[in-house]
């Protein structure tokens, strides 16, 4: 099934849906679960992303009354919906404080002095360092507030264009191109701090 | 102590940048009850209503305008400031100056 007979179906399925068969909806999940799943466990934590993906899912049910079928398609929307529902994880672990901020050890700022000194990339990332590596990320990202988190995220690591982003996010494109801005300035500073500190 | 000139910022941005790409390679493999758990939750919601909710599509329109109207008092505001404060004031002055001339004022000096 290419992507055009996907759309008409998944058109079909909804309009099935609001009409009150609700099991229809079990359709739209196993076709793009892995796709929910997939843009999820890149911004949530390992052990959330089953939960985050199960919300978005319910969300983009509830807010099924609300869809346009006309311009993007499902997938599209779903996106915005899944990419909104991260937002929220954030929001709430920052709010309710379970955002651990930890120290980071010394294997991890030996990671950093490896890094910064390299010439070049490779060999950043071997196997053993990757973990430090992704600690020292998570690290950094747990000191930034959830919008800049995940904008930065988007714009930086994901290379999206600021458009694309603010799709997602259902800002303007203007307020992501100013945060991506501040929030890498901010994430830089970071990184500054501990290295002229510690290192 | 160590500074983090530009070429080491970006070292450490680009090292960053693949440690986050490794994660698409996590491998999430969801347990066979997720999808029921999926589907049990939104059996409980239940039915939705095809119909558009109108209050919270006037909602939505009210918040996106508010900047506009924000934008137009504050117009409406400077255009009221730069008016003549004594303009009616003004107007009175020629309205009476002219029924004088052309009143009772006329008529004594005949």
């Amino acid at each position: 099934m290419n992507n055009r007979d996907h759309r008409a179906n998944d058109e079909e399925i909804i309009q099935s849906v609001l009409k009150g068969n609700v099991d229809d909806f079990e359709g739209l999940v196993r076709r793009y679960q892995a796709h929910v799943l997939n843009m999820v466990k890149r911004h949530v934590p390992q052990r959330d992303v089953e939960e985050t993906a199960q919300e978005a899912f319910i969300r983009a049910y509830r807010s099924l009354p609300n869809y346009r079928g006309k311009g993007r398609g499902f997938k599209a929307w779903l996106s915005a919906v899944t990419i909104r529902t991260c937002y929220d994880y954030w929001r709430k672990s920052y709010r309710s404080k379970e955002v651990p901020v930890s120290t980071l050890t010394d294997d991890h700022k030996r990671w950093m002095e490896k890094v910064i000194a390299e010439e070049s990339a490779q060999g950043m990332l071997e196997k053993a360092a990757f973990d430090e590596a992704r600690m020292v990320l998570d690290w950094g990202l747990n000191h930034l507030s959830a919008e800049d988190r995940m904008v930065l995220e988007l714009v930086h690591f994901e290379e999206l264009s600021g458009r694309e982003a603010a799709n997602l996010l259902g800002w303007t494109t203007a307020n992501v191109k100013v945060r991506a801005f501040r929030a890498r300035r901010k994430l830089e500073k970071i990184f500054q701090e501990i290295i002229e500190e510690q290192l | 102590m160590r500074h983090l000139d530009r070429k080491s910022s970006d070292r450490l941005r680009k090292a960053l940048q693949q440690t986050y790409c490794e994660r698409r390679h996590i491998e999430i493999e969801p347990s066979k009850f997720w999808m029921v758990g999926v589907m049990s939750q939104i059996r409980r919601i239940g039915h939705l209503s095809a119909e558009v909710d109108f209050w919270s599509l006037f909602e939505k329109m009210t918040w996106k305008f508010i900047p506009a109207a924000v934008a137009l008092l504050l117009l409406l505001g400077v255009a009221f400031t730069q008016i003549h404060p004594a303009g009616e004031n003004v107007i009175a002055d020629i309205y009476s100056e002219e029924n004088l001339d052309s009143g009772l004022y006329a008529y004594y000096n005949q």
